[in-house]
């Protein structure tokens, strides 16, 4: 061989080992294997405050875990499935998201969703693909397993192939329809209760469980009926509420339906929430109520949740807390499921660092969750997916501070 | 050649086929079932149905507000223009910006420019500071909605005259999607409260007002206002379109546009006369919204307007009279559902009843009327 020609062999040899070197340092062999956490939220309409608060917490959780799970480089990508023209989840979106993941290898899990009726729509296209769902704040019972208020054929419709891929870090609404009944009876005094729903999964959902539960410990069920989300008013709708003398309503559903309307028309027809008490579901435990309706319209409603407030929760989460609110500043309220969207990411790292690579170890991995100090305390699952052990919270709306103000624990049992 | 004789003219007197007799009769047994419904809740529950009613009255004259907008277009130029429920929705956001942040707004792409005028104004302002915000937020408002819709038809519409229908149709939906994005931007994705400065002060009922039925208040100075600022909107029209020499014109373009222009009227500057007053209602339509509703949204006009379409529909689209008929009554049935039935079903309910309506009167209740006939 010449050494005009073996010069550029050498080079090209050269070029060719320190590709395959600088290939090594970022692929799988130095542990650096890169996997993807989408997170799924609706980040448009009365939704958005505490959305991208979750967004912020999840990329907080990240942060401090250095992006990294056990041999793992973690990236996290937020999706959005609202849509602007109606500021709330879409079916679509919802739909198209989720054949987004499934198609995306590098995907190992989606944090989601906050709606209840996005879900079913996500969970089942998931399940075919395999891929691990935790959400921070579906509450819809079917989605797990069968109660009152849920639909023939669930949860199984929504696992087609025949195994489990869907967690949730938060309670369902059998506990919290049971807890809003017994808190307007046995706290407030209520004899008779007029039900709202919007007509939706989880609004319909925990509505019937609520009802199923009054009747149970003998609270008189006034009505139950839907609204409808686009209509200009509901005046008449409360008039006839009015006539039917009953000393409370309850609403089942989300505040981007209408919510506000709602609340100012209950108001200005029945008189105020101390006139007639007022209690709403999670769903409606949003700060932006407050600007939807009016402060004062809100002022003195009762609201349930699933969720512990921040001032409720101690040791590691208590440190997760104070940091967090660092970062976001003194003044912002930490909203009701912020903390939840937290957890989430940590019992999804938590799995990362425990499974084998692939999507079905996962989902395994992540039923095994035994954590004791996530952002809301201890986390661990049954089989249905649920939480081991609930919570159900009482939150009052403070008109003059704009912002939902913790009240007491609901004993679940 | 003996002629044939010719059979004189008879009367013959065409019995109804089968399935009009049963048409009918299924039509008049659901009239007999809703009225028997009425007449029972009145009796009943009389203050409770006179409250519904009243609430009905409102929300259907705020609908037939609306609707003469798409009427008057209609009657015109026969062009149902999509874009007149986000125009009114643009009112009440306009409306907004009066009432709350005391200024008059134009939005753009990216920016909004406000002119400041004093008019923040809550219920607890003076009655002079009220009267004033509410006088310059009709007349601000129409005056917006206005260039708004004069805007739309020299940009969108005159160049597609004489074109196919189908165009102008596609332009006026697409002019619906663009005034949403306008709102979309201008005030964000939420709903949104408006001041409410008239307070629900009831005039008929409880409190120790003029009269009390029962202990239940069924008219407040809200409804009134609804009913003072309508009532007089749909006159001065009326008196508009049939006395003065800009409504003559307009009749004479909806009845034979080449006729009008040889008898020396300006066809352009007709139709674009009729898109200015359409735009003043739905200025005018926006801010009863506002003052009586409370919130509002960017997505307001798609499901308003197309209620306010169907009930110019229901009433005889093109035809004034019809529209406002149509309005109230589509107020009446779902204020009379929400307040005795379900409110799930309200709107199935609206929509049962104009299809029952339409089969019996294709051209709506009072149809046949159109602006040229009045």
């Amino acid at each position: 061989m010449s050494r005009k020609r073996s010069v550029p062999v050498a080079l090209g040899m050269l070029v060719a080992v320190l590709a395959i070197v600088a290939a090594g340092c970022g692929g799988d062999d130095d542990g650096g294997k890169t996997l993807k956490i989408v997170s799924d939220l609706p980040l448009q309409g009365s939704n958005l405050v505490q959305s991208a608060q979750m967004v912020e917490a999840m990329e907080y959780v990240l942060e401090l875990a250095d992006n990294t799970a056990g041999d793992y480089t973690v990236e996290y990508e937020s999706f959005d499935d609202a849509i602007a023209s109606t500021g709330n989840w879409d079916e679509a979106t919802c739909a198209s998201n989720a054949r987004t993941y499934a198609d995306d290898e590098s995907i190992v899990a989606n944090i989601g969703t906050y709606n209840s009726g996005c879900a079913a729509i996500e969970i089942p296209i998931l399940n075919e693909a395999g891929l691990a769902m935790v959400s921070p704040a579906n509450t819809y019972a079917g989605l797990t397993h069968s109660a009152p208020g849920t639909e023939d054929g669930e949860p199984d419709k929504y696992f087609p192939s025949g195994s489990r891929n869907y967690l949730r870090v938060v309670a369902s609404d059998d506990y919290q329809g049971k807890v809003g009944a017994d808190f307007l009876k046995n706290d407030l005094g209520v004899k008779s209760v007029f039900i709202l729903d919007d007509k939706e999964l989880y609004g319909k959902g925990v509505a019937d469980a609520f009802e199923d539960a009054a009747k149970t410990i003998g609270l008189t069920v006034a009505g139950h009926e839907g609204w409808d989300k686009d209509a200009p008013n509901y005046t008449a709708l409360m008039t006839k509420i009015k006539a039917t003398g009953a000393d409370a309503i309850y609403i089942g559903g989300v505040s981007p339906n209408n919510g506000g309307q709602l609340v100012k028309d209950k108001v200005s027809v029945l008189g105020d929430n101390e006139q007639v008490k007022l209690l709403v579901t999670d769903g409606f435990v949003l700060d932006s109520l407050f600007t939807d309706a009016g402060a004062d319209n809100v002022n003195g409603a009762y609201g349930t949740a699933p969720t512990l407030p921040a001032s409720q929760i101690a040791g590691a989460g208590a440190e997760f807390i104070d940091g967090f609110q660092e970062k976001i500043g003194a003044d912002a309220n930490i909203q009701v499921y912020t903390l939840y969207a937290a957890t989430a990411m940590q019992v999804v790292l938590d799995a990362i660092a425990r499974f084998d690579g692939t999507r079905a170890d996962l989902i395994a991995k992540l039923f095994e969750t035994d954590l004791t100090d996530t952002a809301t305390g201890p986390m661990s699952f049954n089989a249905d997916g649920d939480p081991a052990s609930g919570t159900e919270q009482l939150f009052k709306a403070d008109g003059a501070q704009k912002k939902w103000v913790w009240d007491k624990s609901l004993a679940v049992s | 050649m003996a002629e044939i004789p010719v059979p004189s003219p008879v009367a013959v007197r065409r019995r109804p086929a089968p399935s009009d007799l049963l048409r009918w009769i299924f039509g008049a047994l659901i009239l007999l079932g809703l009225g028997y419904w009425l007449i029972s809740s009145a009796v009943d529950e009389p203050e409770r149905f006179a409250q519904v009613t009243v609430i009905g009255l409102s929300n259907g004259m705020i609908f037939a507000l609306v609707a003469l907008g798409y009427t008057l277009v209609y009657g015109i130029i026969e062009l149902i223009n999509f874009a007149h429920g986000d125009n009114f929705m643009l009112g009440t956001l306009q409306t907004h910006s009066i009432f709350a942040d005391g200024s008059f707004q134009v939005p753009l792409l990216f920016s909004t420019i406000s002119i400041p005028l004093g008019t923040a104004a809550t219920v607890d302002s003076s009655g002079v500071e009220k009267a004033y915000a509410i006088a310059m937020a009709l007349v601000l408002s129409m005056v917006f909605c206005m260039a708004i819709n004069v805007t739309i038809e020299r940009i969108g519409y005159k160049p597609l005259r004489g074109q196919p229908r189908l165009a102008p149709l596609i332009t006026a939906i697409g002019f619906s999607f663009i005034l949403q994005g306008i709102g979309l931007s201008w005030k964000g994705e939420g709903r949104i409260a408006v001041p409410q400065i008239i307070p629900d002060t009831v005039l008929i009922g409880e409190d120790g007002t003029l009269l009390d039925f029962g202990g239940v208040p069924y008219y407040t100075v809200r409804d009134l206002m609804v009913l003072l600022i309508t009532v007089p909107v749909l006159l001065a029209l009326t008196w508009l379109v049939s006395s003065t020499k800009p409504g003559k014109a307009m009749r004479a373009t909806a009845q034979d546009r080449d006729a009008a222009a040889m008898m020396g009227i300006s066809v352009n500057r007709t139709i674009s006369f009729t898109f200015a007053l359409g735009g003043a209602i739905a200025g005018a339509g926006g801010v009863v919204y506002a003052l009586y509703v409370g919130t509002t949204h960017f997505q307001l006009g798609f499901r308003l307007g197309l209620i306010a379409f169907t009930a110019a529909v229901l009433g005889g689209i093109g035809n004034l009279t019809g529209a406002v008929l149509g309005g109230v009554l589509i107020g009446l049935i779902a204020a009379y559902n929400d307040g005795f039935g379900d409110a799930r079903w309200t709107y199935t309910v609206i929509f049962v009843i104009l299809i029952l309506i339409l089969v019996f009167r294709p051209s709506g209740l009072l149809g046949e009327r159109t602006p040229e006939g009045q």
